[in-house]
């Protein structure tokens, strides 16, 4: 009796226990395998819903099914194969009369370094002796591995062909194949032993505004993409991997990443664990396909159309109507007395792009804010001095200030000279820059265009040596240290509208009405958004509408 | 000529223009191969406008000294320190006999040596420099002579208090019950220094951001379109 109660619970232990534990682990549900929308094309997106808790101890691992035809993509040819065989033979045969002597030259050198930090620190007379001694094997040791280094590039040279080497494909082929040997499924590079973030939460689908859009159906599903796989070292598996270069044959990574291709079909399956219990779920196949349209940006589209649209509609009614009324800037209108004033006292003015190089736009409003006070400057026959910090910002700024001189009808007054590249560091540039304030003492100082630490320092440089300072940055952080130590600040939009207010052309006063439009569009969303909001707080729709931009 | 002068850059940047906005919104491969091959064409640019600016900046001291312009020892001075940097970087000569490393990449060779022990000083004291700047110029903007000054001196000294820490002590000392409303601070300086940052300062700066962005979009139109042709020289 004892025996069959014994069994019993010998049978209700296996039973139960194991479906205890099984029941304990999560199970992925309703599971989807998907191209992701908006993408390049080369991933694949995996969603489910959990049926059960996750812990912090729980695990995901997507894998991918590695299929033999793509080690046809990476396989040499038979011609390939053996060209690849030759050079490396002859390379071989080089490399193998310098590789002794130069590991013998780095070896003797490490010691007699050894032995010079000792004498250096005993003060030994024989100190002089010994350094040149470790020069002497240091040179050898240089010189030995200059010549590895050029047998090394000529023999890439020779088997490189459209910027894929033999060597790389051959490797890649070679890892395949051995990890196929091994098996055929593989880690996701992007999702391996992936497990819950800092608060708890899976990443879900909703958070992907920019490939779902803002709330998508079923938005808290779980969401991975994958996009690369990865290929283990033959040597791995064979346990003899070691991650030392190997100065013969080619460099010999613990593995290598692969990306997925947009139009291929891969099978996929997901592991889901927690300590030592695993399950395994088969997802099936996915393609991913090319998008050619980033469907989540349509609201941006739309935004930069309509707005395009706006400005140009209020360029064509200035064209029109010229006489139209634009807002007076304090900052503008004292361009001329600033001018005036450095003519009158005979002293140069000092003008000063930003830091930032040509791509950012508010250089660009610099350039062609220096245009248009370029040509005052020649008008009034003062000195213009622009150190520069950008060689290409340099060339541009010369061609616009020589320009100028010859629309105002003075390339004689025009000094080249005067527009300079200074340096591209920072802290040397202003250290220049303040030099000059203090040499030459500039009536009026012009900072527009981007800038960082230093314009505190050129400000207030330029404030003690009494001239007037007109800024104008975008630069958030160093409108502060302007306002304080200028005269007039050009705040944000006020530095890419001054070229149109300083040269009153119609054409670009329309286009600054243009932007008030728009402007002041958007303060009516606002507003409209915000008394929505105070109405019923779920009327977030304009929220969702600009959220992705 | 005057049409390549003229109209051949204009029509460059609406192509170039119109081709790099559309492929904000195209996520292929290719579209970001474009963007990669771009951005390889402005390295090689500046690589050629880099010659363009040793040369002005030599051209600039040599003349200066050539003419004997005030303060024209500086001049020598950048001269000689350049031909140093650069002959100690460039030539493949030994250094040993003045004590430097062979190696010219080690911090032990004359070119990094310089680099470490003159030119990063240098470049730290220049920046340590801003601290007493920072002093002078918050001395000047917080005199309070306008009713916009005596705010911004007031926002400030709340602000200052409120991130040291007797801010914190002020706020735990004067912490009282106050019935259903439960513990309360009667001088909370850090929470008042929250709300100054988080309500006020963030709208301005966020008022500031979208004309910021709204201008940029407009003078990228005014350049695609050709309208804005300042930075091109020649003007209008």
């Amino acid at each position: 009796m004892r025996s069959y109660v014994l069994l019993l619970g010998l049978l209700t232990f296996m039973l139960v226990v194991p479906g205890m534990a099984a029941a304990a682990l999560p199970v992925p549900t309703e599971i989807e395998v998907i191209d992701v929308p908006n993408d390049d094309g080369a991933s694949l997106g995996v969603l489910w819903f959990w049926r059960g808790e996750t812990s912090e101890d729980t695990r995901v691992t997507i894998e991918i099914e590695v299929a033999r035809d793509i080690i046809d993509e990476y396989a040499l040819t038979v011609d390939e194969a053996d060209k690849l065989q030759r050079e490396r033979e002859a390379l071989r045969g080089k490399l193998e009369s310098i590789l002794p002597a130069m590991y013998e030259a780095l070896q003797a050198a490490g010691e007699i370094q050894a032995r010079l930090q000792v004498a250096e620190a005993n003060k030994d007379p024989d100190t002089n002796q010994i350094r040149r001694e470790y020069w002497s094997r240091q040179r050898e040791y240089n010189r030995l591995h200059a010549q590895r280094e050029k047998l090394w590039e000529g023999f890439l040279s020779r088997t490189t062909t459209h910027k894929t080497g033999y060597l790389d494909r051959q490797q890649t082929a070679d890892y395949i194949v051995a990890t196929l040997n091994n098996s055929p499924w593989v880690a996701c590079s992007d999702v391996e032993d992936a497990k819950v973030d800092m608060d708890g939460n899976w990443p879900t689908k909703g958070e992907q505004t920019g490939y779902f859009g803002q709330d998508p159906p079923e938005a808290d599903k779980v969401f991975y993409k994958v996009s690369s796989f990865r290929v283990l070292n033959p040597a791995k598996f064979a346990g003899t991997f070691t991650d030392a270069p190997d100065d013969i044959d080619y460099s010999a990574p613990e593995k290598i990443q692969l990306k997925l291709h947009p139009n291929t079909a891969y099978n996929l399956r997901l592991v889901v664990s927690e300590g030592d219990e695993q399950a395994i779920y088969e997802l099936g196949g996915g393609t991913g396909r090319v998008n050619f349209f980033n469907v989540s940006l349509v609201n941006n589209l739309i935004f930069a159309v309509g707005f395009g649209i706006i400005i140009l509609v209020a360029i064509m009614l200035a064209r029109r109507n010229p006489n139209m009324f634009i807002r007076r800037i304090s900052g503008l209108e004292a361009v001329d007395e600033a001018i005036g004033r450095a003519t009158e006292m005979g002293k140069p003015v000092l003008y000063l792009c930003g830091l930032d190089p040509l791509s950012t736009l508010s250089t660009l409003a610099a350039i062609n804010i220096l245009g248009r006070v370029a040509r005052r400057i020649a008008d009034y026959d003062s000195d213009l001095v622009v150190p520069q910090r950008d060689p290409v910002v340099l060339t541009v700024a010369q061609e616009v200030v020589r320009e100028a001189y010859i629309d105002q009808g003075r390339p004689d007054a025009y000094k080249e000279d005067n527009i300079f590249f200074v340096t591209d560091d920072q802290f040397s540039f202003t250290a220049t820059t303040c030099a000059i304030m203090m040499r030459d003492k500039p009536a009026a100082n012009f900072f527009m265009g981007y800038y960082y630490a230093e314009s505190l320092l050129l400000a207030e440089t330029g404030a003690a040596t009494g001239a007037i300072q007109i800024a104008g940055t975008d630069a958030l952080h160093q409108l502060p240290f302007f306002i304080t130590t200028c005269d007039y600040t050009l705040i944000g939009e006020e530095l890419y509208a001054a070229s149109a207010y300083l040269s009153r052309e119609p054409l670009l006063l329309g286009s600054l009405k243009g932007q008030d439009l728009g402007k002041a569009l958007i303060m009516l969303l606002i507003v409209v958004q915000s008394l929505l909001f105070a109405i019923n707080a779920d009327w977030n729709w304009l929220k969702m509408l600009v959220e992705p931009l | 000529m005057l049409f390549f002068k003229r109209q051949w850059p204009i029509i460059i940047a609406f192509v170039m223009g119109i081709v790099m906005w559309a492929r904000f919104y195209i996520p292929t491969e290719q579209s970001q191969t474009l963007q990669d091959e771009f951005m390889r064409w402005a390295r090689i640019l500046f690589g050629f406008a880099a010659m363009l600016g040793i040369l002005s900046l030599l051209h600039h001291h040599w003349n200066k000294i050539k003419l004997k312009r005030p303060g024209f020892g500086f001049s020598v001075v950048t001269l000689v320190a350049f031909v140093i940097m650069a002959l100690t970087g460039l030539l493949p000569v030994s250094w040993t006999w003045l004590g430097f490393a062979d190696n010219l990449r080690s911090s032990n060779g004359p070119h990094m040596y310089l680099f470490e022990h003159m030119f990063v000083p240098m470049q730290a004291t220049m920046f340590s420099v801003l601290a007493f700047f920072i002093a002078s110029a918050a001395f000047r903007a917080f005199r309070a002579r306008s009713i916009e000054a005596t705010a911004l001196l007031i926002a400030g000294c709340v602000i200052m208090i409120g991130r040291v820490p007797v801010g914190d002590w002020l706020a735990s000392v004067t912490t009282v019950e106050m019935g259903s409303w439960g513990a309360r601070s009667l001088i909370n300086f850090p929470y008042v220094t929250d709300w100054l940052l988080n309500i006020p300062n963030a709208a301005a700066q966020r008022g500031i951001i979208l004309g910021v962005i709204l201008s940029q979009i407009a003078i990228s139109v005014r350049i695609i379109f050709g309208i804005e042709r300042t930075y091109m020289g020649g003007g209008d």
